[in-house]
């Protein structure tokens, strides 16, 4: 589930592309506080994930804007719903806004047989790690785990993101549920990578890196109920590593949901 | 209509819920129906055949009882709304009314419906009430409320998510929440029942039949995607469809019960591999009237475990071939191999 959360701009600012930390900040400000406190310091991928404020560009004072905050456990988006009804000021770092609607959301890729388009909202971080790059066929020295790049070909990319996938899987789903890796067939169908990017993020207080971020748009055929949640736990939690950063937020291409007919034409399913 | 279904059907769904809310109950802070003495959760037949004509829309059938967004709309405006050929007076000369709209109107042909036109409809609003001899179409296809296998629990927690806010404009500034109460653990057994003889009255045909055997399926699969309906599955579905001779068993979902010895105590149960279905009374029932059964359509989940006389003999995907080993002839359906075969066709 998401919320979408309608914003007001408060006065003209420019748009800022380090916005990930200090996004959390206002995101994470309902979570304090709550039972859920004790996700600040989970070791583990927490199921929570968020675009950033779109459509990007400078701000003028009146716009209106958007983002969205997405989660595995519906139940986590409770209190921070409730703390923007109680705090309408939505400010992240210099852009200040005041929060003017929330609206739940329930994304779902659709039933077996239908096909679709998934778009990365933000960018994805896919690390490989040390004791991997030699299955990958990947020259690399030093216990540094390495930015996912184009030339590391896209099979690290896909093994990497399923098993990342397979950890939130464990986490926020049914334990007698297969997980994506304990099935066959890939997680998506097409994978076009659309570019890649440095961007410098503060990951903690005062602690900035560089990560080198890829954006991608992902074609899809859902095989089963299986790949359906998989899917759909992708759309809820994000994909890659950092989501609680933002990174690896995902949304289904307007329209592209199409599923078989009677006919055997292709049909435009009901986007949600 | 030629292809009018002329041999009855004996129906079991079993759904369970998990974490979830299947059913509130908007006079009781909308807490999920229970039964106060037994603790059992109930979900009435009225929100299952929301959940089935909410899958119709989106399948692309023609509908006649929608939700409205909040606004009233006549009988005849609803039965105007599925009959989109007319849209004059003069139209109404030129169709059958009655039939177009049975055709159009595929919940009808299921559950029926009452018309009761307003008396100060007018224009094409009062000519369309004249075409409609009676209004009054009983319902083929009839589920019975489900009482839960088991005895309930709810969540002691209780928060509350806004599902909307607004301050814009000239709105009110504010919100509103819902109290938020869901059930631990409920596995309910629904029974319906196709008859033969109201399927006349409404024209439900053969295919309309079928389309049941994968629209209860995907109703629970994909209606229940919202915050307080998510946690529910289709854990069984067996249309037990009779020869031709008026027979019906009768009160199937009865053949149902946890049992003791694989299945955790109602107030441990937390989801379906916590539990173990007796279904010898099923089978049983169903041996005895083998003579009378045409076949059994049957999917089941992997899940969900079988027993009979309390020896496990496998899930309830399994179930055609225990059906079998019974002397009981058995189908397997093939949800989304079969259900595109009962789509509307493309104009």
């Amino acid at each position: 589930m998401r919320l979408l959360i309608k914003l007001r701009a408060e006065a003209d600012a420019a748009y800022q592309n380090a916005w990930h930390h200090k996004l959390r900040g206002r995101v994470w400000q309902g979570i304090d506080g709550s039972k859920y406190d004790d996700l600040h310091d989970a070791d583990r991928p927490i199921g929570l994930t968020f675009s950033n404020i779109f459509p990007w560009g400078d701000i003028e004072e009146g716009d209106r804007r958007h983002v969205m905050v997405s989660a595995a456990d519906p139940d986590i988006l409770g209190p921070i719903a409730g703390d923007l009804i109680e705090n309408r000021d939505f400010n992240v770092g210099e852009m200040a806004f005041s929060v003017e609607e929330i609206t739940g959301l329930h994304p779902d890729v659709g039933e077996p047989g239908t096909r679709g388009t998934i778009e990365s909202g933000t960018g994805v971080l896919v690390r490989i790690p040390p004791w991997r790059t030699d299955d990958y066929g990947i020259e690399h020295e030093g216990d540094e785990a390495l930015y996912w790049r184009p030339e590391h070909t896209l099979e690290p990319f896909k093994t990497q993101l399923e098993n990342n996938l397979d950890q939130k899987h464990d986490y926020c789903c049914p334990e007698h549920l297969p997980g994506p890796s304990d099935r066959e067939g890939e997680l998506f169908d097409e994978y076009e990578l659309i570019k890649t990017f440095a961007v410098p993020v503060e990951v903690t207080q005062g602690v900035e890196l560089t990560y080198v971020l890829s954006k991608w748009r992902f074609g899809y055929r859902v095989r089963d109920d299986h790949h359906r949640r998989h899917l759909n736990l992708a759309l809820d939690a994000g994909i890659g590593e950092r989501n609680a950063l933002g990174l690896g937020f995902l949304n289904i291409q307007e329209g592209s949901k199409e599923r078989a007919t009677a006919s055997g034409q292709a049909s435009v399913a009901g986007d949600d | 209509m030629s292809d009018t279904v002329n041999t009855r059907s004996e129906i079991v769904f079993i759904t369970d819920a998990q974490d979830s809310n299947p059913n509130g109950n908007p006079l009781g802070e909308n807490r999920p129906r229970r039964d106060p003495v037994t603790d059992q959760a109930v979900v009435t037949d009225v929100r299952l055949k929301r959940y089935l004509r909410d899958q119709l829309i989106d399948d692309g059938h023609g509908v006649f009882v929608k939700k409205t967004d909040g606004t009233s709309a006549t009988r005849a405006e609803l039965a105007l709304d599925v009959l989109d050929d007319v849209t004059s007076e003069e139209d109404l000369e030129e169709v059958d009314v009655e039939a177009d709209f049975l055709a159009a109107a595929t919940d009808v042909r299921y559950f029926g419906a009452t018309l009761s036109f307003n008396a100060d409809d007018e224009g094409l609003e009062a000519a369309v009430a004249e075409h409609f001899n009676s209004g009054n179409y009983t319902g083929p296809v009839q589920f019975s409320p489900a009482r839960s296998l088991n005895a309930t629990e709810l969540n002691d927690e209780s928060s509350m998510l806004t599902s909307v806010i607004s301050t814009g404009g000239d709105n009110d500034v504010g919100g509103y929440g819902l109290d938020d109460h869901r059930l631990k653990y409920a596995i309910f057994p629904f029974h319906g029942l196709v008859d033969e003889h109201g399927a006349e009255d409404t024209g439900l045909s053969e295919a309309d039949v079928r389309r049941l055997d994968t629209l209860c399926w995907r109703a629970l699969k994909n209606q229940t995607i919202s915050r307080s309906k998510v946690g529910q599955e289709p854990r069984l579905y067996a249309r037990v469809e009779y020869a031709k001779d008026g027979f019906h068993a009768g009160d199937l979902h009865n053949g149902f019960e946890l049992e003791s010895d694989h299945s955790k105590p109602d107030a441990e149960l937390r989801n379906v591999t916590d539990l173990t279905l007796e279904v010898k009374p099923f089978i049983d029932r169903l041996a005895n009237a083998a003579d009378h059964i045409e076949t059994v359509h049957v999917v089941g989940s992997e899940y969900l475990e079988l027993s009979y006389d309390g020896e496990p003999v496998g899930t309830a995907a399994e179930l055609p071939s225990i059906l079998e080993d019974h002397g009981i002839s058995a189908t397997e359906i093939d949800v989304y191999a079969d259900y595109e075969e009962t789509l509307p066709a493309d104009d």
